[in-house]
Formats: structure tokens, C-alpha cells, sequence
């Protein structure tokens, strides 16, 4: 907490700055460009409900692709919301509170579409209710769609809660328009901000940080189990739930980095996103790299020693064979190279930090990628007396513009989001949590 | 259902049932005025036979086993294979017959022919693999809506009315005999008509998984499944473990005798997934591999 | 030009209309072997398989619906049974019509022709076999825990049966998919016309214990095939173990999840979402608190 003379020191200006603003010409052209992209998802999945899944690139062996490792990628950002909010929230780390509400709205536009693409991938999308009606508690994915119904569950209300009292500021500051405002009344009406409220909300917030940490740790470490509990070379380790909510928590921090620049470019939020986040998270990154970097060594190289007849072939396609111009850019560019260039104080500056940022979570969408599909084509039984076209996976435009319609859907909702509330937690920063000046 | 033309006789639900004795025409105790019509039915061992047409009786149609029933499986039965790899010559006479019985799409096959080759210097040898049928079957542990299921005779099924297409159990499957119909299955206009039985996987659905399914329909009838009697080498005998006997349609024998002397082995034993067929190594061999080739 | 046109048209026309107007080129029909198979269970009423085959440069290949006509004794309408048309392996089925009953009980012997006549594809061709009739009876005793069982062999000849010596027969045990050899060899019947063997095996039969024995000759040339069968208690009976489908497993339906996996996961949902459901309570406590206010 600041004293209260410090308060005094945030501008009115920039308090503005805070306020939910129209969108400006950049932004427009933004909205369309991902609303564009989404259309051409839609159009995809409506030729994919007509024809089925042969409009994809799947086959028999490789019956799971870029749909699956899409999912696995959305599950993995949705956790860094845990990350930033509740973890470091316990933890008593303060510098991180702008940016609570930014891995809030990420975390939960992604468990949203890591629901629907999972829709998507399945052969018979409108017998989904049958998991509920015939639904089996032996099934790892009964399991997930238990623990991610609840993080989805969680998220909200770990956005909601502590947006209450900045809706309350909107609203006294008197310059929503008709339609907004209805929706500011509706969400948040009842806040008046006394003590007992302000203990309530809290109370509720310290419970959500703290309850959700081990569904954060579920849903990832359940997605992993998907693939860990069959006895495919790959996917038959023990140490998959470690190694999948580690990658989660790396690139859940890239992404936030990439979305505190943007936004602090979009809303010229420099005096509140300050260089010293971009430092802190920088040197979050590195840790979080060199701890993917650690499970991915282990994931790897105890195989690598053993070299089991099965696990030689799915290896040798990664390290050397056709996959090896994936694995190999995604270790360097996306794991190693976030260590070195962070590690010096200028890589950790606002630029340097969103270029890495984009390299990570790139990297670790193509990483999810290995982890699913080079497996599949590396099955116990050699892959003879199949067509041709069966034995490698070639991702088809229907693919392509669903999952990057998905990408788009999640960062329109993040957008519109941004445009609709304080991205940062107005009321936090002025009673001082977590706001720190340049000279600090 | 007095007199029933040949071509829309459900050759699946109606076959066997007209000659069973209750119909044959010597036993008939009352008297029959004949017609003079005759009728092709097709009798128990696939023979087409002619009957006149006063002989049929309207027999009570008999339907695909009942869901309930499909998925508790034939009371008493224990089904178990044996796959003699020393007969297999890689004629494929097997997967023809079963993808042509089960309608399995263009470049899919339930029943796959291996060109194994274990290490450098051992010898190649083609291996047949069904569905193993596994006594700890991994794809039913991990279907969310118990959509494939284990019955109570060992074999291992698919309800494709319930199945939601996730493919996690193809995933989950190391033996790799799982297949997806990705597309709408072409089907003749009478199968596609036929009232849909997880036990004879038809009509088959898109976007739901298909696979060998030891042919229970006609096991319920006392056949073999299509790939047991295509096969012109005997390689696959089945039968009933609770009989201690198992045929390939010409030779019938104790199948604890043969997987005893032909020192019998199950596939990837050490998974532990207890598959219900057995292989026979590729000993005193009956075909050279390289003949296997000239298909 | 309009006449030309039109002769083109007639030219096109013509080249169409030829072949079809040409006497056709029939394909020349095949040369056939019919094979004729008479069968008889448990001496019930016998029954023919036909077979159709031709020979190709790949070997013999079933000939599929083909016409076969069978006639009893004589070619003529009197002595026609019927016909059966071959399946798609080249195979038929034919049960001998309740008509010829009076023919079957007084003759000792018959002769089955297979006929197939100007069939489109096939060369006309026929098959005669000749068929005596007999009676095979399979009886099954135990005595001082000595198993046997008998075979009786004997043909028609005119009012009495007679004893069929030097046959040989296939004990079997009957199975769901086939017939279980008793023994490696052929029993062979005495001038009684008797065989026996003892049975030997220990083999599970069903939850009383009973088998079916029975035993088999084998496409005789005079009398075709013949088999009988008999129902005895001479098994092990059958003890059906379905615990395994009852137990409650990774692997079973729903309503046998393992009782672990019940309660573990439904405590933790019980749980997490008990805690849900206090933060949306919460969330009415603080609409509650702004009520209160409004009323002040």
C-alpha cells in the first residue's frame, strides 16, 4: 500500500487514459481483420458439418491434428490467468497487479475456445450431450470436460470480482453511452464500495487465488494425461502433467507480454505498464524457459539414452527426420533464445520483450504440434498395407481457417473486452497496488 | 412375410432362420399344397436354395441382436482366434471378404496383412490382426460415453448411434485396428436401409469409429466370421474358449492342444492389455514370404 | 446444305444403329464341371449340393448363377425335382421335395442328375451319381466308467436292412463352429456293420456336462455323406465365469466405475463447485448490502 500522498501523483490524464475508449482507426481495421478471419473459419467449419472430417488433412494414423494441438494450446495459455492472478497474488508479489485483469480475459477467452475447437475435432459434434447423458468417469476426457467446465467457472468469477468496484468508477465517471451503460448497470449496479463490500469482495478474491491454482494445475496436467495414458512412444511418460503445466505457464507469460505491449501501445498506458513490468516479466520468462527447457531435456533425453525400438522411430523423425525442421527452430528460437536475450537488461525492455514474447507462444503452438501428431504416425505396428496419403499429415485449408478462426475468435474477445472495460484494475491503481512509478 | 421375392430378403437378419427343421420341408407335419413357385433363399452356409414358395412359413422376423443385448453379449461364450502365421501368404482373401461384408471405405481395412521383419537377420513373415478383442481393452477404458464396450463373450464392440467420434480410443489403441469413417460411407441402398446392430457395425455412420467386431451376427448363428471361412490356408481358426475348440472351417481342434504344441503367443504380451487372439509363429512355413509379394 | 447436314447426321446415325443391328457376337459358353453331393443327417431327409466350376489359366473358378436342373432317377418331367441356381461361389443347395417321399421309402437306390441346360454362358452338361440308401445309428453306453460308443451302418435291400462291413467313419464331437476330430484315424466298420471306440477325452461340454458325439462318413461314392449324432453326458461341465464382466474396472460400462473413482473425483467436484457456488452466494450477499443501502 502507498501512502496516500503518492495517489496524488497519478494524473488526471492518465486516470482518463483508463476509461473504455471507441475504438480508433487502428483498432477498426483490427476488429475487422480478426472478424474477417473468423468468417473464413466459419465458412471452413460449415463445409466440415457438410462433408465431415474428410475435409481434413486426418487420416487413420494421424487421426488427431492441428485441432487437437490447438486445444492443448488454448488450455496452456488459459493458465497463466491462475499464473499471474492467484499465484503471485499469494505469494504477495505486488508488481504484478496491472496486469491481474489482462491474464484474466486471456485465460478465459482461451478455455472458451479451447471448449469449442474441441467441438470442432469431434466426428459427431452434435451428440455432444452424450457426454453428460452416457458420460463415464473412467475416461481421462470425462475429466477434462469436468475440470475445464470449472476453470471456466473460476475464471469468470476471478475476472469478475475484482472488476466490480471499477465498474462502479465508469459509471460515476458519467461517459458511457446509453447501451453501455444499461450493461455496466446490469453487471454492477450493486456496488456501492462499502468496507463490507470491499472485505466480501476480498474475501471472495482471496478464495478464488486459491482454489483455483489446483484446477489450473488439473485441467492442464488432465489435457496431458489424454495422451500420457495410452502407450504411445511420446506420450507414455510419467512426467507429462509437469512437463505440459510448465509449457503452459511459459507461453500463458509470453502471451500476456505480447498483450501488456499492445495495449500499452493501442492506449499509451506507459505510466501505468511500466518498463519495470516488462523487466519482471522478462525475467519471469527466463525462469519459466529454462524450466520448460529442464522438463523438455527430461522428456527427451531419458528416451534418447534408452532408444526403445518404438520411441527410436518417433525420436529419429523429430531429431533428424521429418519433423526436425519444426523441433529443432521451436527448442532454439522459442526456448533458448527467450534465456539469452532476456537475460541481458536490454532484451528485457518493452520491444525486445514483445518480439520474444511473439517467438514463445509461436514456438509453442508448433510445439504442441509435435507433441500430438508425430506420435500418432509412429504406431507399434508398422504402418504397411494403408494408402499412401494415410502415412504423413498435411493440415487442409478447412484446418488452417478453422484453427486461425479460433486464434482470431480468442483475440476479438480479448478486443472487445479491452473496449468495453478498464483492461487495467482502475480502482487497485489508485489506491496504489501494484503501481509504481519510473523513479521507483 | 408369406412369400418373400429374393431381393428383399435382409440377407443378415433372415438368413439360416427358413432351414432350420421347423421348416425343412420333411418334417412338416401338416399338409403343404405346393404352388409350383419356387423362391431363392439363401440358406445357413451362404448356398442359395430353392424352395416353393408354400413351404415358407411366416417366420417371426428375426431382428439384430437388441441394443441390451448387443452390449451384453452371447451368455456362455468365450470367443477366442488363432492367426497361423506359418499359412498366411498374403492373399487377402480375409480382408476382401470382411471389408466387403462390413462396407469398410476405400483404402480403410479392419482386417490389416503386415509385412513384418522383427530385426536384421531375422526372416520376414506376413502378419494378419484383427481386433484382439483385449481382456483389458485400453480404447474402452478410455471412451467418455461407453460407446465401444466389452461384452460378456470377450468380444470387443462399437455402438456407432452413440459414438461421438472424439478417437480417442483410436489413440489408445497400440495395435493400430481401429479405423474412422471420415467420410459418408457408400452403402447399397438395402444396407443403408437395414435397421442399424452394433452387432453387424451396419450401416456404417461418419464420424464414428469402426473395427473388426468378430462378426457376432454371425456368430450368434453358429458361423464363422468372414475372414475365418474367405481364408483358403485355414490361417484363422476360431471358436469358443468354454469348448476348448476352435476351427478354421475345415479343420476343427482343441485349442488348448494348438496353442500348446504351435507354442502360441499374443501380441505386445507386455502391454498387458490381454488380447484374445493368438498368433502361431511362422514356422515350417506352408508358403516362401517372396510369394506373398506377387499380389 | 441442309442435306448435308442431315446425311451427316444419317452417317452418325448408322454407326451407332450397326453393331447393335449385326448379329450379336456371343461370347462362346464355357465347358463346366458339375460336382453332385448328396447329403444325409441323423437319417433325416437327405439333401444335394452342386458345384460349378470351370477351368481358367488361374485353375478351377466357381461358376456363379448357373441353372442346374436335378431329376430323380429319370430325365423326364416325372422324375424333375427342381432346380438351384448357383451362388456366387459357384455352390447350391437343394432339399429333396416332400413329392418324391414315396419314392424315397421304397427304393434301395437312386440316381440324382444334375442337368444344366441351355444356359447362355454354359455348355450344356450333366452329372449323374448314384446314391444307396442307409441307416446309420450312433448309440453311447458307459459301463464300469468305460465310455463308448457305437456305430451301426446298414443299407436298404428291399425289406430288410442290411449290415454294411469295411467303412470308414469320423468319430467327432460336436461343436458350435465344427466337428472335433475324436481321434486321428478312420473307425472302420465290422461284418456287423459295427464300429465302436471308447472315448478318451476329458473336454468341457455344457453346464450339465453334455456333448454331442457323432460320427461322419465322408462323400462315399455309393453313399454319399452320411452323419449321425448323439447327445451324452460325458463332458466336463461347463463353468461359466462371468466375475470378470460383473467386477468394477478401468474398463467396464458406467454403472461398474470403480468405486475409487466415484468418490475421489465426485468429492472434488463437490467440493470446488460447493466453493462456486459460496462466491456466487457471496455475490448476493453484495447485492444485499446495496439493498439495505437503497432502503436507508
Amino acid at each position: 500500500m502507498k501512502s496516500s500522498a503518492d495517489l496524488q501523483a497519478i494524473p488526471q490524464h492518465e486516470l482518463d487514459k483508463l476509461m473504455p475508449q471507441p475504438f480508433g482507426k487502428r483498432g477498426m481495421w483490427w476488429v475487422i481483420v480478426l472478424s474477417a478471419v473468423c468468417v473464413v473459419g466459419i465458412v471452413a467449419y460449415v463445409r466440415q458439418l457438410m462433408y465431415g472430417l474428410s475435409v481434413t488433412g486426418l487420416r487413420d494414423y494421424a487421426s488427431w491434428g492441428i485441432y487437437i494441438s490447438n486445444f492443448v494450446f488454448f488450455v496452456a495459455v488459459s493458465l497463466v490467468g491462475s499464473l499471474i492472478t492467484a499465484i503471485l497474488r499469494i505469494s504477495n508479489v505486488t508488481w504484478s497487479a496491472p496486469l491481474t485483469r489482462i491474464a484474466e480475459i486471456i485465460a478465459v477467452s482461451s478455455i472458451v475456445f479451447a471448449s469449442v475447437i474441441i467441438v470442432v475435432d469431434m466426428g459427431r459434434p452434435e451428440r455432444f450431450m452424450n457426454l453428460f447423458i452416457y458420460g463415464r468417469l473412467q475416461s481421462p476426457i470425462l475429466w477434462d470436460v469436468i475440470v475445464i467446465t470449472t476453470y471456466m467457472a473460476l475464471s469468470v468469477l476471478l475476472l469478475y470480482f475484482p472488476l466490480l468496484p471499477d465498474l462502479a468508477i465508469v459509471l460515476k465517471s458519467g461517459k458511457l453511452k446509453r447501451r453501455l451503460r444499461k450493461l455496466y448497470e446490469f453487471l454492477g449496479t450493486f456496488w456501492i464500495g462499502t468496507p463490507e463490500q470491499h472485505r466480501i469482495k476480498e474475501k471472495a478474491i482471496n478464495l478464488l487465488s486459491i482454489i483455483i491454482i489446483p484446477v489450473a494445475l488439473a485441467i492442464h496436467t488432465v489435457t496431458s494425461w489424454l495422451f500420457a495414458t495410452t502407450y504411445r512412444p511420446g506420450w507414455d511418460s510419467t512426467n507429462f502433467g509437469a512437463y505440459f503445466v510448465s509449457g503452459a505457464f511459459l507461453v500463458g507469460a509470453g502471451a500476456v507480454v505480447v498483450a501488456m505491449y499492445a495495449i500499452r501501445r493501442a492506449y499509451s498506458l506507459e505510466f501505468f505498464i511500466t518498463e519495470r513490468h516488462f523487466d519482471r516479466m522478462g525475467k519471469l520468462l527466463v525462469m519459466l524457459s529454462l524450466l520448460y527447457l529442464y522438463f523438455n531435456i527430461n522428456e527427451y533425453l531419458v528416451p534418447v539414452f534408452k532408444m526403445k525400438k518404438s520411441e527410436a522411430e518417433h525420436l529419429s523423425s523429430l531429431f533428424t527426420g521429418e519433423f526436425s525442421l519444426i523441433f529443432w527452430p521451436v527448442i532454439f528460437i522459442s526456448m533458448v533464445l527467450p534465456v539469452i536475450v532476456l537475460l541481458f537488461p536490454a532484451g528485457r525492455r518493452p520491444l525486445p520483450m514483445f518480439v520474444i514474447g511473439i517467438l514463445v507462444v509461436v514456438g509453442a503452438w508448433f510445439k504442441r504440434f509435435l507433441i500430438v501428431t508425430p506420435t500418432l504416425l509412429h504406431p507399434f505396428l508398422p504402418m504397411t498395407d494403408v494408402p499412401e496419403s494415410y502415412k504423413h499429415y498435411f493440415p487442409t485449408w478447412e484446418e488452417w481457417a478453422i484453427t486461425m478462426g479460433s486464434l482470431a475468435g480468442a483475440l476479438l474477445i480479448v478486443t472487445m473486452f479491452i473496449r468495453l472495460f478498464p483492461i487495467l484494475p482502475i480502482d487497485d491503481i489508485i489506491k496504489g497496488e501494484g503501481y509504481e512509478k519510473e523513479s521507483a | 412375410m408369406n412369400a418373400i421375392p429374393h431381393a428383399d430378403i435382409d440377407r443378415r437378419k433372415f438368413l439360416g432362420k427358413l432351414l432350420d427343421k421347423g421348416s425343412n420341408p420333411f418334417d412338416g407335419v401338416e399338409e403343404v399344397q405346393e404352388t409350383g413357385e419356387k423362391v431363392k433363399l439363401l440358406s445357413v452356409d451362404g448356398f442359395v436354395v430353392e424352395i416353393d414358395k408354400a413351404y415358407l412359413k411366416p417366420v417371426p422376423e428375426l431382428p439384430a441382436a437388441s441394443p441390451i443385448d448387443s452390449r451384453k453379449g452371447i451368455e456362455g461364450k468365450q470367443f477366442v482366434m488363432v492367426i497361423d502365421l506359418s499359412r498366411c501368404k498374403n492373399l487377402k482373401k480375409c480382408q476382401t471378404a470382411c471389408n466387403k461384408m462390413h462396407f469398410v471405405s476405400e483404402g480403410q481395412n479392419w482386417v490389416k496383412i503386415y509385412s513384418m521383419k522383427e530385426s536384421e537377420h531375422t526372416a520376414p513373415y506376413w502378419q494378419p490382426t484383427t481386433c484382439m478383442h483385449c481382456d483389458e481393452p485400453p480404447c474402452v477404458k478410455v471412451c467418455p460415453v461407453d460407446a465401444t464396450f466389452k461384452r460378456q463373450d470377450g468380444v470387443v464392440l462399437i455402438d456407432n448411434d452413440r459414438c461421438i467420434g472424439c478417437r480417442f480410443c483410436m489413440a489408445a489403441c497400440p495395435y493400430s485396428t481401429r479405423v474412422f469413417n471420415w467420410d459418408a460411407p457408400i452403402l447399397p441402398k438395402e444396407s443403408a436401409q437395414q435397421a442399424y446392430s452394433p452387432e453387424t457395425s451396419c450401416p456404417p455412420k461418419i464420424g464414428t469409429v469402426g473395427k473388426c467386431d468378430f462378426c457376432p451376427d454371425m456368430v450368434r448363428k453358429n458361423e464363422l466370421p468372414h475372414c475365418v471361412s474367405a481364408c483358403p490356408n485355414g490361417v484363422f481358426f476360431f471358436g469358443d474358449i468354454n469348448e476348448d475348440t476352435v476351427t478354421n472351417g475345415s479343420e476343427t481342434v482343441r485349442f488348448s492342444e494348438l496353442v500348446r504344441d504351435k507354442s502360441g503367443y499374443r501380441l505386445m504380451e507386455d502391454l498387458g492389455t490381454k488380447p484374445r487372439v493368438y498368433y502361431l509363429p511362422p514356422v515350417d512355413r506352408l508358403f516362401k514370404y517372396e510369394d506373398g509379394l506377387k499380389q | 446444305m441442309k442435306k448435308r447436314v442431315r446425311s451427316i447426321w444419317l452417317a452418325w446415325g448408322l454407326a451407332f444403329l450397326l453393331p447393335v443391328l449385326a448379329p450379336g457376337q456371343e461370347a462362346p459358353r464355357i465347358e463346366v464341371k458339375v460336382d453332385l453331393n448328396y447329403f444325409q443327417v441323423n437319417n433325416e431327409s437327405p439333401y444335394l449340393t452342386t458345384k460349378v466350376r470351370t477351368r481358367t489359366e488361374s485353375g478351377w473358378m466357381p461358376v456363379k448363377w448357373v441353372i442346374v436342373n436335378l431329376f430323380l432317377n429319370e430325365e423326364t418331367k416325372l422324375g424333375m425335382m427342381g432346380n438351384v441356381t448357383t451362388d456366387e461361389e459357384g455352390r447350391g443347395k437343394y432339399i429333396l421335395p416332400d413329392k418324391f417321399r414315396a419314392a424315397w421309402d421304397s427304393l434301395d437306390q437312386f440316381t440324382f442328375i444334375g442337368r444344366i441346360l441351355s444356359d447362355e454362358k454354359v455348355v450344356d452338361t450333366r452329372k449323374i451319381i448314384t446314391i444307396r440308401k442307409t441307416r446309420l445309428v450312433i448309440d453311447a453306453e458307459t459301463v464300469d466308467s468305460v465310455r463308448t460308443m457305437r456305430i451301426t451302418f446298414s443299407e436298404k435291400q428291399g425289406a430288410e436292412w442290411r449290415a454294411v462291413p469295411e467303412v470308414e467313419w469320423k468319430p467327432f464331437i460336436h461343436r458350435t463352429f465344427g466337428k472335433l476330430p475324436m481321434t486321428e484315424d478312420y473307425l472302420s466298420t465290422d461284418d456287423a456293420g459295427i464300429a465302436e471306440i471308447e472315448f478318451l477325452k476329458s473336454i468341457p461340454g455344457d453346464k450339465m456336462g453334455n456333448i454331442t458325439v457323432g460320427a461322419i462318413l465322408e462323400d462315399h461314392d455309393d453313399y454319399g455323406t452320411i452323419s449321425g449324432t448323439k447327445s451324452v453326458a460325458w463332458g466336463l461341465p461347463l463353468v461359466t465365469n462371468t466375475n470378470f464382466f460383473e467386477k468394477r474396472t478401468l474398463w467396464s460400462s458406467r454403472d461398474r466405475t470403480p468405486i475409487w473413482l466415484l468418490v475421489g473425483p465426485n468429492l472434488m467436484i463437490l467440493f470446488v463447485w460447493g466453493a462456486i457456488g459460496y462466491l456466487v452466494y457471496l455475490l448476493v450477499v453484495l447485492k444485499r448490502i446495496y439493498r439495505k443501502s437503497l432502503a436507508k
